[in-house]
């Protein structure tokens, strides 16, 4: 009687633990490789986009960054705008909902496409559904070079 | 008593309301079918999605069909499950002991947005990189995890053909495995529970499925498949130019029409992305899956649940209100420049008729103009005097040709982003403010 109990349990403790081993097999790296993006780590770095002398005086002027993505590369726009020998960096991504601003001469705003989000030329909000300013990036200026923190 | 393989009987009507379910079936299956097909020639990259459907609808035999009916089995399968949804809450057939039914189904139709949602973003056009803009902004704005709801959504820190490939798992691996296994757990449980009787006991006949409703059920599916083949044909889907990720992004970024609701909430309230976009969602849809639940009385007659039936008639109400406001705004392309000053006046001796404007610009929809009584009163009249009194001519014509700028806050817009050129706006100077 106790020899029969002891089987079923015996059984059964196999059989989760053979599954379990099953299971991890497939589904450890499937997890894995499904999340990897949110796992990995991002380093900022001091980025080049450019030089302190091609900046004209408060003149927002769009340029990009490289980003690496799986095999491929992506440039990221932000804008520079140029206050005497500071330089301020703005990024392009409207911090409504992510969409790409873009910098209207005529009026010298920042303007959304997407929900019709307007910022000021130093990224404050103007009107519209944003809640915050863009954000803005680290810089510095090393032998007339602007870089970026990203 | 014949013992047949169809021994189970089923409503005893001609109406396509029993049938709603199957043709909904029917018309997944054929999405099925054609996706498999499709991607015989599609390439989830953004340097080659978009040529390569411009590809399948010119170049590969029956190619743009094949496309057609794709897109429009997606919507189709999905306009089904939800009148067949309706129909179940409706008759309060979602009740015990059929709430296993309901949940699987929710999930089927969640499955169907997810395919639909997808679907439209791997075209790799302008308007598929604003789709996954906003997704990823919401995505964002969610506390705590937002950065790696993000990054699962990108593939990474932006957004690349990374993440167009994941898209792309999603819609022909993850979701099509998902349908399968849903829909047959729900034949299973709809096989074992029988078909719903009508929730008063009187006009509830039944006849066996073979041959009555199977007859029925066949036409209807010819019916509806017809209409497929004729919406593949007369309204192809559409193809934008292809997304530039480096590019200043689209002005025209409206989603497919499941999602305008969300779109235009987003549009029209400041701030609170993530309620909106990812809440809000998320709870009518735990709403959705939990009715059951919550609501547990025993009676199905409509008139005798009036209070739940009040509740989901605002949500329908309030989300075919929003999307009828999304379909009415207009994006407008912000940087239009007004391209000449209007202090030059129109050629001497150039009569223009601006009734042609007006009709083209559908200006009579909102505004009453020189006292017509047919215009809308929306906006405000536009008269010589009130041009007279409140503009110069400068300042209407910037107006006029620049709306997203000037009025913004009004949402006055123009029909399918078309701004009046210049012959448009001499037209329109010379008639409010005289030569």
């Amino acid at each position: 009687m106790t020899e029969q109990v002891d089987r079923r349990t015996f059984a059964r403790k196999a059989v989760a633990a053979i599954g379990a081993a099953i299971s991890a097999v497939f589904g450890i790296p499937a997890a894995a490789t499904m999340l990897d993006p949110a796992l990995r780590s991002k380093r900022a770095r001091w980025t080049p986009v450019g030089t302190l002398s091609t900046l004209e005086e408060a003149q927002p002027q769009r340029v990009t960054y490289e980003v690496a993505v799986g095999w491929e590369k992506r440039e990221v726009p932000i804008y520079l705008i140029r206050t005497g020998q500071d330089v301020l960096a703005l990024s392009a991504k409207c911090t409504h909902a992510g969409c790409r601003v873009r910098y209207a001469d005529k009026t010298d705003q920042f303007k959304c496409p997407c929900h019709g989000g307007i910022f000021s030329s130093t990224g404050e909000v103007v009107v519209g559904p944003p809640s915050r300013p863009l954000d803005r990036l680290e810089t510095r200026v090393t032998k007339g070079r602007v870089e970026v923190r990203v | 008593m014949a013992h047949t393989k169809y021994a189970f009987v089923v409503p005893d009507r001609w109406d396509p309301l029993p049938t709603l379910g199957l043709l909904a079936l029917v018309i997944a299956v054929g999405g099925l079918v054609t996706g498999i097909l499709l991607a015989f020639n599609y390439a989830p990259t953004f340097e080659a999605a978009q040529p390569s459907i411009v590809n399948i609808s010119s170049n590969v035999t029956l190619g743009g069909f094949l496309r057609g009916l794709h897109f429009w089995a997606g919507n189709f399968a999905l306009v089904l499950a939800a009148l067949h949804g309706i129909r179940v809450f409706w008759n309060g057939a979602y009740k015990a002991p059929r709430r296993a039914l309901w949940v699987v189904g929710c999930g089927i139709f969640l499955v169907l947005l997810g395919f639909a949602y997808t679907g439209y973003l791997l075209r790799g056009d302008e308007r598929a990189l604003a789709g996954i803009v906003v997704a990823d902004g919401v995505a964002s704005s969610t506390p705590v995890v937002g950065g790696a709801a993000s990054a699962l959504l990108l593939g990474g820190e932006v957004i690349s053909s990374v993440t167009l490939v994941r898209l792309y798992a999603i819609h022909t691996q993850m979701l099509p495995v998902a349908l399968v296994g849903l829909v047959l757990a729900f034949l299973w449980l709809w096989r074992r529970a029988g078909p719903a009787r009508a929730h008063t006991d009187a006009s509830d006949d039944t006849a066996p499925a073979w041959p009555r409703a199977i007859l029925r059920d066949t036409v209807w599916a010819g019916v509806v498949v017809t209409l497929l083949a004729v919406f593949a044909v007369a309204l192809p889907p559409e193809i934008g130019p292809k997304a530039d990720l480096g590019g200043p992004g689209s002005p025209d970024a409206q989603p497919e029409w499941f999602f305008l609701w969300v779109n235009q909430l987003l549009h029209r309230v400041d701030g609170m992305t993530f309620l909106i976009g990812g809440l809000l969602p998320g709870l009518l849809v735990g709403l959705m899956f939990g009715l059951p639940f919550i609501a547990r009385g025993k009676e199905r007659a409509p008139r005798r649940r009036i209070p739940e039936i009040a509740i989901a008639l605002l949500v329908l109400l309030g989300i075919g209100g929003l999307t009828a406001a999304a379909l009415n705004r207009e994006h407008v392309e912000h940087e239009t420049e007004a391209e000449q000053p209007a202090d030059t006046a129109p050629e001497a001796g150039a009569e223009f008729d601006i009734a042609p404007v007006l009709k083209k610009f559908r200006c009579a929809q909102c505004h009453t103009i020189d006292g017509d009584e047919d215009g809308g009163d929306t906006g405000p009249a536009l008269n010589r005097k009130v041009f007279g009194e409140l503009y110069t001519r400068k300042y209407f014509r910037l107006k006029v040709s620049n709306p997203g700028e000037f009025w913004e806050d009004t949402g006055m817009s123009y029909p399918r982003n078309r701004l009046p050129n210049d012959e448009e706006l001499d037209a329109l100077t010379e008639h409010f403010f005289g030569k």
